[in-house]
């Protein structure tokens, strides 16, 4: 079933209230700190010969859960990173679609709500998505762009979990044909969690020329939890960059951020992770581990994990790798007659599975593993070629 | 018939010269026990003869069934059937036990032109050979030698041995980190494995794994070569007064 | 604004005032305020320096001009006017003090606190040392031992002079005059500092002190220290001392520059203890320095180690640019903030050759209002085969009001190279404290002792004559944080 929800009039014209600003000032420049290791001009050069059109697909039929955006429920769009990100208003100066996910409350139900879209050759997509979950509930929600060669995906989307309840996201990115020429995406993300509320998001970036998901999340209330697992794939000239900040705003909240990222050719990756602790999270858990594994002498590496804090008792730690294949283990394998190129693969699908182990959500561990299997696929292709 | 054949081998590491013109050479259904001091290049043998980097051969030759292996590449040397037990087994995180075994064996039985092993006759064999080296199933479930204690890493090697059925198996101070126990159960599995078709070498500093693995030669190795060599007494003496008599003597 | 101390010259150099177009009525003499190409002609002239040096100081005011100053997220201090500061003054004989009773109580019990002998507390202080013979055959033994070595350790305006090959070959070597914005006005104004040359093959027999180096007081404002350790030579140079640093001048702005070639090793360690200001922080320094290693030789290696506490803002990065192969670059820092203090501070590991290896410890204490900042750059670039980088970054909050930020940037271009990077923040535990208060020791001491445990790794690395009197520094920077 498909779902094309161009924006209402009146959300349009606020939207359209963005142009000038847009005009005035573009896209980010890599002046700003946090687009220094993204240079978005090498990348999204003429954007005038695009067309702007969305169209997303719910194969599992849940459109039930789908409505238009009401003009009065932009309110979060005032948040202080939305007003200050730079993307916004290029975002919103291009809107061509907006649409609202609405988990019924009090569901004893598990919801599953899967959403894919498919952008095209010589198109933008720009959208403007709500996620609420409203208290108690329990859901599984994936969200899927496919960009062709000569795209431009933009998504800005805002995610609001009630009391005690506990979304699962799966966020993945991936090309939908063999070129991979100038397929772009560029997101913002932020997440508001409620008491005693969950969110665990599984990112994957895989197949995409540039691909940059800028994510905010605040802990808002105590006893909530933020748990993130993010995976980029880099190959050819690709560009990887996950770019995330985690808000300790109550007491005894938790986060958890897993990167994995490989880059093979002359990819580049970019992990800029930030955990900050406002003066009243006391008892905040905030943990970061970083790894990149880098294939080939021209791929280049960039991780910036950062720690803010302004609490005293708080327990926050994080960490950061970048290296190549463990020599020590390759010998192993080598030893016991594994081939070398058998025992690249072996070493770097066990790099990658450590992280589906952290997954707590089956639906979700399992679009890793499938991501993972696909990207694994055309590595040993080209590997053979 | 001569299974390997180690001659006049000189090897270093960077500026360290370890390996000082040694030879040897091990039948079919022979069991040779190399001992030697702290130093005496002992661990290097074994690197050298698997074919890891890091070693420098500067001279002579080491031939596993009359084939010449040291331009050969580790997987290669493994295919043509030399195992190497090591002495501190690297951990593989993300590889569980199940899936490196199967990798390992449908290697060799391609090697061999065999067909490979799947599903449930793999499984048997698997579980077959880890039972009589008393390693349980939940042990092949978990990452190989990930947590793993000192006595497990060692059966687990074994077991690996058990299944890449080589010709010539090279234990590499395989006593070491073992409790009493664990000592009995890779001493019989490595006894289990003794074939008229395979030979062993068994590269110790102490006598108490020879016990259990009864060499038929054993030599003593002091910097980087062998000085003497005989018979099964030859380690009791060791054991009795130690290697100080064959270092004065070089 | 700061107030430079009145200078007395002397007649027969007034004629050459008036060649610099100062207004006649000055009734004594000293360059006034600001900054133009007539005072750097001034400063250069005064020390009789060379025509090359006034050029070159001339070009780094050049580029200076066309600079911005730099805007730190992290750190606020007001506004510095920099045409508001004298960049001159006479070397003067400042008036001594009769005896230690004339001296501030406080600096008094901080010395003893520290337990500075009480020579050395009169010196410090700016009390005429009777004893004048002493502390002069002290240093002239000093100055013998180091010659018949063959080791060249002397003011910089005298090393300008004596060893002009040098020092050209050198300076500006490492931190070129356009790098940043403080290190082109320290290239364009600056006073005095350390001059090292360690020849060939020769371990420097002691440890250089800046305290035995011959030097005009306050004259720190724009130091620049160069330390060039030759083949196969090893040198430990200490910078700063314990006891709490006055100076009227707010704005600190030095440079460093470290070279080592084949073999050879540069410790260079700091421990600062600027005057912190009152407890609102009023009155205290600016502490911008910029200091960098380079390891051109193969198997060199740079160690910075330092102990920093007090500035009222202080921005250093201590760095080692491993060009060498094989060489190594290694950074210990304790950075305490307390009251209303600002520290950003860090260092930058870039490795180039191949088997590079760095290390960074470092351990960041903040209490009070302060806010505690570790800013970080690990670059591997493509030449760096098989190069292995450790980064520990711990920090210690103590009390609710305080902030401790990390920053890494970490970049690698070559995949043979490796990387770890680590960072924790804790707390003092109320079970740590408990233990020691149950032990008998004051809550303190505690601390004291607990900050000290939590720093060892770092204290270790320092030289002996400094590690005694740095943990005792350590606790009494922490005085009032508790509690």
């Amino acid at each position: 079933m498909e779902i094309n929800s161009p924006p209402s009039n009146e959300v349009l014209d606020f939207c359209n209230s963005f142009k000038k600003s847009f005009k005035e000032h573009g896209w980010p420049n890599s002046k700003i700190e946090t687009w220094k290791m993204t240079p978005l001009h090498k990348f999204i050069k003429d954007t005038s010969s695009l067309k702007h059109n969305s169209n997303y697909l719910i194969p599992n039929n849940k459109n039930k859960f789908i409505n238009n955006i009401d003009i009065n429920n932009l309110e979060f769009l005032n948040s202080k990173y939305f007003q200050k990100n730079e993307m916004s208003r290029v975002i919103l100066a291009h809107i061509s679609n907006a649409f609202e996910i609405l988990v019924p409350k009090n569901t004893s139900k598990k919801e599953t709500i899967d959403i894919k879209s498919s952008i095209d050759a010589g198109i933008w997509s720009s959208s403007l998505i709500i996620i609420k979950v409203p208290e108690n509930v329990e859901c599984n929600l994936a969200l899927e762009f496919s960009l062709s060669s000569s795209s431009l995906c933009t998504p800005l989307i805002a995610i609001d979990v009630g009391k005690e309840s506990n979304l699962s996201f799966g966020l993945s990115v991936i090309n939908n044909s063999k070129s991979l020429n100038a397929s772009n995406f560029v997101s913002l993300i932020e997440g508001n969690l409620s008491e005693n509320s969950n969110l665990e998001m599984v990112l994957t970036q895989q197949g995409v020329t540039l691909s940059r998901s800028d994510i905010n999340i605040n802990l808002n209330q105590n006893y909530s939890n933020y748990d993130l697992i993010g995976v980029y794939f880099g190959r050819e000239k690709q560009h990887q960059d996950i770019t995330t900040c985690v808000n300790h705003l109550a007491e005894n909240t938790s986060s958890n951020q897993i990167i994995r990222g490989i880059l093979d050719d002359s990819s580049v990756g970019v992990y800029q992770g930030g955990v900050k602790v406002a003066p009243n999270a006391q008892k905040t858990d905030g943990r970061q581990m970083s790894r990149a594994l880098l294939l080939s002498n021209l791929a280049e590496s960039n991780s910036k994990p950062e720690l803010e804090i302004f609490a005293d008792d708080v327990s926050c730690a994080h960490g950061a790798t970048i290296g190549e294949l463990d020599k020590d283990q390759f010998f192993y394998l080598l030893s016991r007659g594994v081939s070398h190129s058998m025992a690249r693969e072996l070493l770097i699908k066990a790099y990658l599975n450590e992280v589906v182990e952290e997954i707590q959500n089956d639906y979700l561990s399992d679009k890793l593993e499938k991501a993972i299997d696909f990207w694994l696929s055309e590595f040993k292709m080209k590997e053979v070629a | 018939m001569s299974l390997l054949k180690i001659e006049d081998l000189y090897a270093s590491i960077g500026d360290e010269k370890i390996l000082n013109g040694l030879s040897l050479e091990i039948n079919a259904g022979e069991t040779h026990a190399i001992m030697g001091p702290n130093g005496s290049g002992k661990s290097t043998l074994s690197y050298v003869l698997s074919g890891r980097e890091d070693y420098d051969v500067s001279k002579g030759s080491v031939l596993l069934d009359s084939k010449e292996i040291l331009d050969i590449e580790a997987d290669e040397r493994s295919r043509l059937g030399l195992f190497l037990a090591f002495q501190y087994p690297i951990e593989l995180p993300g590889v569980t036990g199940m899936t490196f075994l199967r990798t390992i064996i449908n290697s060799s039985r391609v090697a061999k032109n065999l067909p490979e092993l799947e599903g449930i006759e793999l499984v048997k064999l698997i579980r077959e050979k880890a039972a009589e080296l008393e390693i349980s199933q939940d042990m092949l479930k978990r990452f190989v030698n990930v947590g793993f204690s000192g006595g497990e890493k060692k059966r687990f090697e074994i077991l690996q041995m058990a299944l890449l059925d080589p010709k010539i198996a090279v234990l590499d101070e395989t006593d070491s980190g073992l409790d009493v126990d664990a000592l009995r159960i890779v001493g019989k599995g490595v006894t289990n494995l003794k074939s008229k078709d395979r030979g062993m070498l068994v590269i110790t500093h102490y006598q108490r794994l020879l016990d259990h693995i009864i060499p038929d030669f054993v030599h003593i190795m002091v910097k980087g070569k062998i000085i003497e060599s005989g018979g099964p007494d030859l380690a009791k003496l060791v054991e009795k007064e130690g290697y100080k008599s064959f270092l004065n003597g070089n | 604004m700061p107030i430079q101390e009145e200078t007395i010259e002397q007649v027969n150099l007034a004629t050459s005032k008036y060649k610099y177009g100062f207004s006649t009525d000055l009734e004594v003499d000293k360059a006034p305020k600001g900054l133009n190409e007539n005072i750097i002609r001034l400063i250069s002239s005064k020390k009789n320096e060379p025509k090359w040096m006034l050029d070159w100081r001339l070009k780094a005011f050049e580029i200076w001009k066309k600079m911005k100053e730099p805007e730190w997220a992290k750190v606020n201090y007001p506004k510095i006017d920099y045409q508001d500061i004298y960049y001159y003054s006479a070397p003067k004989n400042t008036e001594k003090l009769k005896s230690l009773d004339e001296v501030d109580p406080e600096l008094l019990k901080t010395y003893e606190k520290l337990g500075i002998p009480l020579n050395e507390q009169k010196a410090l202080a700016g009390v005429a040392v009777d004893a004048v013979f002493d502390s002069v055959s002290v240093v002239t033994t000093f100055r013998k031992q180091l010659e018949e070595k063959g080791v060249i350790f002397c003011p910089i305006s005298e090393a300008i002079k004596t060893h002009p090959e040098l020092v050209k070959r050198y300076i500006g070597s490492v931190i070129p005059r356009h790098d940043n914005y403080f290190s082109a006005l320290n290239s364009a104004v600056f006073t005095d500092g350390s001059f090292v040359y360690i020849p060939k093959g020769v371990r420097c027999p002691m440890e250089l002190s800046t305290y035995f180096r011959i030097n005009e007081k306050n004259t720190g404002q724009f130091e620049r220290t160069l330390i060039i350790a030759d083949d196969d030579s090893y040198v430990s140079y200490l910078e700063g001392c314990t006891a709490p640093q006055r100076d009227e001048n707010q704005l600190h702005a030095a440079v460093v520059e470290l070279i080592t070639h084949d073999n050879a090793e540069i410790k260079y360690s700091t421990v600062q203890n600027w005057f912190p200001g009152d407890e609102n922080g009023k009155g205290g320094i600016f502490n911008f320095v910029t200091k960098r290693g380079s390891c051109l030789g193969k198997n060199s290696k740079i160690s910075w180690t330092q102990v920093e506490t007090g500035s009222a803002v202080t921005w250093k990065y201590p760095s080692c640019i491993l060009h060498g192969d094989n060489s190594v670059g290694e950074f210990y820092s304790v950075a305490i903030t307390n009251n209303f203090q600002q520290a950003d501070t860090g260092t930058k590991m870039i490795h180039l050759g191949k088997n590079t290896k760095s290390t960074i410890i470092s351990k960041g204490i903040s209490a009070g209002k302060s806010q505690n900042t570790y800013r970080g750059k690990v670059l591997m670039q493509p030449g760096a085969k098989n190069a292995r980088n450790f980064t520990q970054c711990d920090s210690l909050l103590i009390g609710d009001k305080c902030g401790a930020h990390t920053i890494p940037y970490i970049t690698s271009k070559n995949p043979s190279a490796n990387i770890e990077h680590e960072a924790t923040t804790s707390k003092i535990s109320e079970d740590q404290l408990f233990y020691c208060l149950s032990r008998g020791l004051s809550e303190e001491e505690a601390v004291s002792l607990i900050v000290n445990g939590f720093c060892k790794e770092v204290m270790k690395e320092l030289p002996m004559e400094f590690s005694v009197e740095a943990q005792k520094l350590i606790g009494i920077s922490l005085e009032g944080s508790v509690g």
